[in-house]
């Protein structure tokens, strides 16, 4: 289901060039931290759906690509590989678990925790201020197949879709939550599941990362119209465990090989080469690129200075104001 | 000075900080036309209603308080109203893991400025009364604030919506609508956050309270007086996070006794905290042991005989003297 209006030239080789950074990222992360979440086969979501916002829009993650999501939005991937590694030259001087929520800021929200879905009800918040504002700025979210079975998920959807918000709603679908497949942990249709909250509710091709974008732009427009939310279901592959050093030994390999088969880098990559936009010379340079940034990025994640002791806070408040 | 119950006091320092600070909404269920429950919102649908910064909220709790987070996050000043705080217990996911910590763990490049009101106690109402302020203060960056009269209750609202921290404000249903107390008409009168307040002056016994049991602590401390000349010195906690450690510890030191009352449950209660100060920091100060005045770690009984019962009153809190003094 790939939608036929396509991004501009720049763009399209802009989504690439995320794509294949996106991998590096993961790969140089889940190297220091293999108990960490990797997203392989995953990217052309955060990618699709982050890129292509205005600056004054406010992006919400889900754990699982939340640092992509952040270098989208102009984080500092340097100081988050050097938070991640925990040292003191990272983006919060090693005091946060950055994989989580990446760099969040005025632009860019997160999860602070292990507890799913907090961050749906953040990018509602942020869709509501939008609202208020009255700038025409626009909230999107994504969260996992796992995640569309709490409650907030719920709350949220019916929340914004009341009061009519800006908010474009994602379900990163990667079919597993930890092990349990969402063929069995979810009743019914994912994507009717918005139509049931009064919302359009459009399916994605979640390794195609054009078909994402294009879905994610047409659900913004109508957020910066003033008709509300959206929801978008993008299928896609978890090609990892739930964290990096999970065998994943619970699910048929035939699936994974079939997902295998339909990577959204070399899906992404084909399509530019054949309508002759980029070579495959150029795409090894991207990748590469990409290589080594990300490798002198960790290596000196790794190098860098641990933080002493007088980083550890000593108040949690921020100053009170009382005039 | 206008004579207002706490429920108007708060009403009236909500009010005048809408007037003058548009980033300011309130959210809550049934807090429109309705006026809320117990009218925590009493004339602000007429006057605000065109502005859209009042909206009635479904019963979506969770999403009500992660919602206000992230509007305070970019920037505005939600008032979430959780009816009641045995329902803020169906939001504690965002509110205790994540909401207090941003600050610290966003590098300050983020505040969460958010107020949640919420009611508790026992009262004329019969039910939702449990106190649970004791989950919310064992974790960091969230400042949780209980008047106990009106004075205090519109000073302390004021400080809550100017505040840039999440702020709980528990708002105790036996107190809220009883008696009238002057307020000054200063649209700019604030009390602190975190500074307690020392209601009855006194030499011999610290007690320290707050919500419900400062007007008992203070009857007690009356009878005590008149009974046995033993002279309380009333604290009233206001902020019972952060507290106010400076304010216990040189009323202890003058008086080197102390019973700490609260109607939250004693096991884990908030009490237990200003014990454990008052014995690392105030050792040398006391005189006998501390003594807590607070409910059993069972349920609340319904029957109002039991209830009654329960909850500690004037006899309990001067037992509890008596106690903190050698003396029963």
């Amino acid at each position: 289901m790939t939608s036929n209006a396509e991004p501009e030239v720049s763009v399209r080789t802009a989504l690439l060039r995320s794509l294949i950074r996106a991998r590096h990222f993961d790969r140089v992360v889940n190297k220091i931290n293999p108990g960490w979440h990797p997203a392989t086969g995953e990217e052309a979501i955060p990618v699709g759906v982050f890129s292509g916002l205005r600056p004054d829009d406010i992006s919400t993650s889900h754990y699982r690509s939340a640092m992509v999501a952040s270098m989208i939005r102009g984080g500092d991937v340097k100081r988050m590989i050097a938070e991640v590694c925990g040292k003191v030259t990272g983006t919060n001087r090693g005091i946060t678990r950055i994989d989580l929520s990446g760099e969040m800021g005025e632009n860019h929200l997160g999860m602070l925790s292990g507890t799913l879905g907090t961050p749906i009800g953040y990018a509602v918040g942020a869709g509501l201020a939008a609202k208020y504002k009255g700038e025409g700025q626009v909230s999107v979210v994504t969260f996992g197949d796992g995640t569309i079975n709490s409650g907030i998920f719920h709350e949220a959807m019916n929340f914004a879709s009341m009061l009519c918000l800006p908010v474009i709603f994602v379900c990163q679908d990667n079919q597993y939550a930890i092990s349990l497949p969402s063929s069995k942990s979810v009743a019914g249709s994912i994507s009717k599941r918005g139509a049931g909250y009064g919302m359009p509710a459009i399916d994605a091709d979640g390794n195609d990362v054009f078909d994402v974008y294009n879905k994610v732009q047409e659900a913004i427009s109508r957020a910066r119209a003033g008709q509300g939310p959206s929801f978008i279901h993008a299928l896609s592959y978890r090609m990892g465990g739930h964290w990096a050093a999970d065998p994943a030994n619970y699910r048929p390999k035939e699936e994974v090989e079939e997902w295998a088969a339909r990577d959204p880098i070399a899906l992404c990559s084909a399509r530019l080469i054949a309508e002759e936009m980029l070579t495959s010379d150029d795409i090894a340079k991207l990748d590469e690129e990409a290589r080594n940034d990300f490798d002198s990025w960790a290596e000196q994640g790794k190098a860098d200075p641990l933080p002493g002791a007088e980083e550890i806070p000593t108040e949690a408040y921020a100053p009170s104001r009382l005039v | 000075m206008a004579k207002l119950t706490i429920n108007d006091a708060i009403v009236a320092a909500l009010r005048s900080e809408m007037m003058v600070n548009p980033k300011i909404f309130c959210l809550g269920q049934d807090i429109g036309q309705f006026g809320g429950a117990l009218q925590t919102f009493k004339g602000l649908w007429a006057e605000f209603k065109d502005t859209g910064r009042i909206i009635d909220a479904p019963i979506s709790e969770e999403v009500m308080v992660g919602a206000g987070a992230g509007a305070a996050m970019c920037g505005m000043r939600p008032v979430v109203e959780i009816m009641f705080l045995e329902l803020l217990n169906l939001c504690l996911g965002s509110i205790l893991n994540e909401i207090g910590q941003v600050y610290v763990k966003t590098g300050h490049r983020l505040k969460v400025p958010l107020v949640i009101r919420t009611k508790c106690g026992v009262g004329p109402h019969r039910g939702h009364a449990e106190d649970y302020h004791a989950v919310l203060t064992s974790v960091p960056g969230i400042k949780v604030v209980m008047p106990s009269e009106p004075r205090d209750a519109m000073g302390l609202m004021r400080s809550a919506l100017r505040e840039d921290n999440p702020v709980i404000f528990l708002e105790h249903m036996g107190l809220t609508h009883a008696r009238r107390a002057e307020v000054p008409d200063d649209d700019d009168f604030v009390i602190p956050l975190g500074v307690a307040d020392i209601k009855r002056p006194g030499s011999d016994v610290t007690i320290v309270s707050c919500g419900l049991m400062v007007s008992r602590a203070l009857k007690a401390a009356e009878q005590l007086k008149a009974d046995h000349s033993i002279d309380c010195e009333v604290i009233d906690l206001r902020t019972i996070a952060p507290l106010d450690t400076a304010t216990i510890l040189n009323s202890v030191k003058k008086t080197g006794h102390l019973v700490i009352t609260h109607e939250a449950w004693k096991t884990g209660g908030s009490g237990g905290e200003v014990a454990a100060i008052v014995a690392e920091q105030g050792f040398k100060d006391l005189k006998g042991p501390i003594v807590r005045v607070a409910p059993p770690n069972v349920p609340i009984p319904f029957s109002l005989t039991l209830e009654k019962l329960f909850i500690p009153n004037e006899q309990a809190i001067m037992d509890g003297v008596m106690r903190s003094l050698g003396k029963q």
